[in-house]
């Protein structure tokens, strides 16, 4: 089943194009990621998705209703987990999720089930009970992670999930995310981190200036440009992109 | 040395940039324009002092009163002759001063005579005191008048500081047709005693609850947490008026705070004194009384300046890209409200010429800072039109604001100005 299709999203800023009018779907439980280099348009989609900018075309259909004419609703059903977000640090860990729960939740009781749910997927322990200016980024990341998938989001858009974290703390975030895709929410993910991304996502697109060079499973990408790995396969794409760019 | 020389050069230029710059000129240009504005405002307060007119009322009609007013109008004052001296703002006169039965008796018989002024009383302002000086000088000059003629009498056996004094003066003070017997530098000093504090309190609290506004859009942006919030399912009216009404909120604490604070400061500054020679009592046969009345009317205009001061700072909120910029960008924002605050020190808005007056009544803060005056001197049309001025301002800048929070701007402003920047930017600055 189809949970987020994206059909030809454009978006300008002024004369300059930053999105192209790219095109891809997601399905229930799959783990996408998006993939470029710095200024390929990853966060401008992303955000899109997340109904925080207004697309200049196009469209997104989150299971069958489309965002941008209704972004309200989309957002019940839609999580989204910035780079290098924050969170309240005056606010207790425990007492953050209980926040953001209820923005969320249509009831008390639906609330203490997210944050209930919240406190065991996080693995803070006893450390929820803390002031979050007191948290490690680590901490701080899966604090923002289980946030994002508590209210058992269809989709869960996670940018840069791991960047800063050291590898314990990235191995744990991405076993959380595989975890939960298991459970059936769909994720879209953007990252640098190739090995993270052939890790973690069933199909990957790579995007450069806008434009969407190809989509598919990592083994099939590798096998098709003859690459031993993502980096590989991104290299050649982006690479062959920006030389072409420059030939023009 | 020569690296000592670099560092500062680059502290200086991290220090001086165009928009740390921008609030120093705007505050001089504010000097300046004060400056003349209240200079002119006193000229025309002195030159009305040199055309000054008044009602004189010669009760006793003898043959001193009579050359009483022969000498003041021959010293070129202009005494128009009246029937009751406590009512010459009928006439439209500045002042008036009556010479009481047996004045010329009670002179010849070496006893001081006493004549009454009557001064009316318009403002609590520091410059509207120059008809309550004009009268008073006249006073002196009648008792100059008297002086002469005594001393020219040559009278041996006469005390001195008779013949040196020998008029007294009775002061009263005409509000609204009451009349009490104090004189109008007392009650205006009296006044200015109990509204000197209102300015500095209002200030505060505008800045206090701009800041507070501010710097919390802000802070979502530099903690990363905007983003987060705003991708909730939550509608973004509800964002900025929980924001709104919770600064409001803690404002309205402050002030109330404040206003405690400035009851007791008041009460301490009383209590030595006790007693204050009845100008309360005055106060109240004119109908000058602080009560609960103009409390609550100063409270309702204070909140709305804090409501006006809060839907600007949420704009800058939203537009300033981290809290060091909302310091800076805030900071025209205090120049507009130090415009009102200096000129509420020194002078009464509300006795302007309708251009200036309509000028700084542009200013939505200024019908704070002119409401106690407005309400006491019965100006309540000012009052009313500057409320419902204010609550304009305060919808047409939400209505900005929730447009800004639902475009893109709230993260595009401040990068590389694209066209659509351009034109956004063009927005705020009409807003």
């Amino acid at each position: 089943m189809k949970i987020l299709e994206v059909d030809r999203l454009r978006k300008s800023y002024g004369e300059r194009e930053a999105v192209k009018g790219i095109s891809f779907d997601i399905e229930q439980g799959e783990i996408f990621a998006l993939i470029g280099p710095n200024g390929a348009g990853k966060t401008t989609t992303l955000r899109m998705i997340a109904t925080l900018l207004s697309p200049s075309g196009g469209d997104a259909l989150l299971c069958g209703e489309s965002i941008v004419k209704d972004p309200v609703h989309a957002r019940e059903n839609i999580t989204y987990l910035p780079d290098e977000a924050g969170a309240y640090k005056n606010m207790k860990g425990i007492d953050y999720l209980r926040f953001m729960a209820e923005l969320y939740a249509d009831s008390k009781k639906r609330t203490a089930e997210m944050v209930e749910y919240a406190s065991e997927v996080c693995g803070l322990g006893e450390r929820l009970n803390d002031k979050i200016s007191t948290y490690s980024k680590g901490m701080m990341r899966k604090l923002l992670i289980t946030r994002a998938v508590m209210p058992a989001p269809k989709l869960a858009i996670l940018d840069e999930p791991t960047s800063g974290l050291d590898v314990m703390n990235a191995l744990e975030i991405r076993d959380l995310v595989k975890r939960l895709a298991l459970g059936g929410t769909a994720f879209l993910i953007s990252s640098h981190n190739m090995l993270e991304i052939e890790y973690l996502s069933e199909r990957v697109a790579i995007i450069s200036e806008g434009v969407i060079h190809d989509v598919g499973k990592p083994s099939l990408l590798k096998e098709k440009y003859g690459a031993d790995n993502l980096e590989e396969v991104f290299a050649k794409i982006v690479g062959r992109n920006v030389w072409e760019g420059r030939a023009e | 040395m020569r690296k000592f020389g670099i560092l500062v050069k680059k502290e200086l230029k991290e220090l001086l940039t165009v928009s740390s710059l921008i609030p120093i000129i705007l505050i001089m240009a504010i000097f300046y324009f004060l400056g003349n504005f209240i200079g002119e405002e006193i000229e025309n307060e002195v030159n009305a002092l040199e055309n000054i007119r008044f009602a004189l009322c010669d009760r006793d009609n003898s043959g001193l009163s009579r050359e009483v007013a022969d000498d003041l109008a021959a010293a070129g004052c202009d005494a128009v002759r009246v029937g009751d001296a406590s009512e010459f703002e009928k006439d439209g006169l500045g002042f008036g001063i009556e010479i009481p039965n047996g004045f010329e008796q009670s002179i010849l018989s070496g006893t001081p005579a006493k004549i009454k002024l009557y001064a009316g009383f318009e403002s609590s302002s520091m410059t509207s005191s120059v008809d309550s000086a004009a009268m008073t000088a006249v006073g002196e000059l009648i008792n100059a008048i008297v002086s002469e003629k005594l001393m020219s009498l040559s009278l041996p056996q006469s005390d001195r500081s008779f013949l040196t004094n020998p008029v007294r003066t009775d002061e009263y003070t005409v509000f609204n047709g009451n009349v009490a017997n104090v004189s109008a530098a007392e009650v205006q000093g009296k006044m200015m005693l109990q509204t000197l504090f209102l300015p500095i309190v209002l200030y505060l609290v505008i800045m206090l609850a701009s800041q507070m506004l501010a710097n919390s859009v802000a802070n979502e942006k530099t903690d990363k947490t905007l983003e987060t919030l705003l991708s909730a399912p939550v509608g973004r009216i509800s964002i900025l008026s929980a924001k709104m009404l919770a600064a409001g909120i803690v404002s309205l604490i402050y002030s109330v705070f404040y206003i405690i604070g400035y009851s007791w400061l008041m009460d301490g500054m009383y209590a030595p004194i006790g007693a204050d020679g009845g100008v309360s009592e005055a106060m109240s046969i004119l109908g000058l009384e602080f009560g609960v009345g103009v409390y609550a009317l100063f409270g309702l205009q204070l909140f709305l300046s804090i409501l006006c001061a809060l839907a600007l700072s949420l704009i800058i909120g939203i537009l300033a890209a981290d809290v060091k910029k909302v310091q800076s960008m805030i900071m025209p924002l205090m120049l507009v409200v130090m415009i009102p605050y200096f000129i509420s020190l020194v002078s009464d808005i509300l006795t302007f010429d309708t251009l200036p007056k309509l000028l700084i009544g542009a200013i939505p803060f200024t019908h704070s800072f002119t409401a106690v005056n407005a309400v006491m001197f019965g100006q309540m049309g000012w009052y009313w039109a500057g409320a419902a001025y204010q609550a304009v301002f305060v919808a047409v800048l939400m209505v900005a604001a929730l447009k800004i929070i639902r475009s893109d701007a709230i993260f595009t402003f401040g990068g590389r100005p694209t066209a659509k920047k351009k034109k956004s930017l063009a927005f705020c600055r009409k807003v």
